[in-house]
Parts: C-alpha cells; structure tokens; sequence
C-alpha cells in the first residue's frame, strides 16, 4: 500500500515539477518578469535564477518520475517548495499582487490559478507534504535505483 | 560511536552528494541550453538573448521547446513580455 502510495505521489509531484519547469524554459522572460515584481532578489542575481530554476524544477521532476536519486530530489523539492512558499507569504505581506510564476503561460492557457495567494500558499504545502512523504516512505515500486541495482546483483 | 550514528552520518553524506551532484547537473544542462560557455560561467551573456526577446526576437532554444513556445503562443496570442 504504501509503496503504490509513494509510486502514485512520485508521478504527480514529478509531473507537476516538470511540467512547471518547461513552462518557464518555454518563457524564460516572463519567468524573469515575476522575479522582478517579487523584488526579493539583488538584480545582479534575478538573470542566474532565470536560467536556473527552471532547470532544476525539471531535473527534479524526470529524477522523482524515473526513481533515481529521487528520496534527495524529493528533499530538494520540499526545501524549494517551503522557499516558494516563503517567498509568497512576503509578498503577501508586502500586498504586492503578482503572478507566483509557477506555471507561467500555461496557466494563461489551462485557465489555472496563479497567483501568489494564500491558495498558492497552501498548494505548495501540499506539494511540500507531498515530497516529505516520498522522502520518509523507504518503499516504492518501479525505479530505476532499484532495476540498476537488480542488474548489478545488489539487490 | 555506534553502528546506528555511523549509518546516519554515512547516509547524511550520501543526501549531501547526491544534492550537489543534481545541482550540479542542472546548473550544466542551463549553460549548455543557453549557449553559456561553463568554462567562463558567465551568466550575463544570456540577457541578450533576454534583450533580443523583449524586442520582439525569437529566443533561441531546443526544436520541442520551440514548438512548446510557439503553440502557446498562437493559442493564447500572448505577448512574450507582458512589460
């Protein structure tokens, strides 16, 4: 049970993350837009994350999808996702009305909610509880980890 | 030190590996997608390509994303910078 729990929560999370992450490859300059309008960041820095994040979100998600070195990706995901979350609460705060950039044109085009809110907030606390989960769960099923180590004899 | 602390420190270190291993591979997979050379890391070569797009110039980028780019695009006839 638990280990098709952890398969099913993989797929989603995985999903979402890359899903998110080619979004803003797709759009590097809106990506770019909502960092700005989050004003959080020294300018010199707003241009590295750009072209950073996106790729991260996505590695972590092909990682999580494909169960390799996904209880760390599935770390690294809930680090960034309480970060995000974070990072709307101060804009909150703030009451600056931005787009969370999340998903960038595609939640133009899926019509989907996206912007930095309390909705956002609890989202992405989901999603955190989500990756917590995978991370504590040791049993899952249908990963690569676990092919390699049954080809070299390890497992 | 018992067995139990040594499995953790040892299991510590393999997250602290793995974390920097993934951030490493993204941080290479960004320069190379964005025609940044790793050997210089130079991060600002990319506002042009930032520049060119705010003026209305394709960016550069991989056919799948390309297409990925510009099916959104002609759905939603969005602008690519909503300035």
């Amino acid at each position: 049970m638990g280990a098709s729990l952890s398969l099913a929560s993989r797929i989603v999370i995985g999903s979402i993350f890359l899903i998110a992450g080619l979004a803003k490859i797709s759009d590097p300059v809106r990506f770019m837009f909502t960092l700005r309008e989050f004003d959080l960041f020294p300018k010199t820095i707003i241009p590295f994350l750009t072209v950073y994040l996106p790729w991260l979100e996505l590695i972590l998600g092909i990682l999580i999808i494909a169960g390799l070195l996904y209880r760390t990706s599935a770390l690294m995901l809930a680090v960034m996702n309480l970060l995000f979350t974070l990072a709307i609460l101060s804009v909150i705060i703030r009451g600056i009305e931005v787009d969370c950039g999340c998903f960038g044109l595609l939640a133009d085009i899926l019509k989907l909610p996206d912007m930095a809110d309390y909705r956002a907030v609890v989202r992405n606390l989901i999603f955190t509880g989500i990756c917590l989960f995978i991370f504590f769960t040791e049993k899952t099923v249908f990963t690569l980890e676990g092919y390699i180590r049954g080809k070299s004899g390890r497992g | 030190m018992d067995c139990e602390q040594k499995g953790r420190g040892i299991a510590v270190r393999r997250i602290i590996f793995e974390m920097l291993l993934i951030l490493s591979l993204s941080l290479l997979l960004a320069l190379v997608y964005n025609g940044i050379s790793p050997n210089g890391l130079k991060i600002l070569p990319k506002k042009n390509a930032v520049e060119k797009a705010v003026h209305g110039e394709n960016l550069k980028g991989g056919s799948v994303l390309q297409v990925i780019r510009f099916v959104c695009h002609e759905i939603n006839n969005l602008n690519i910078v909503r300035a």
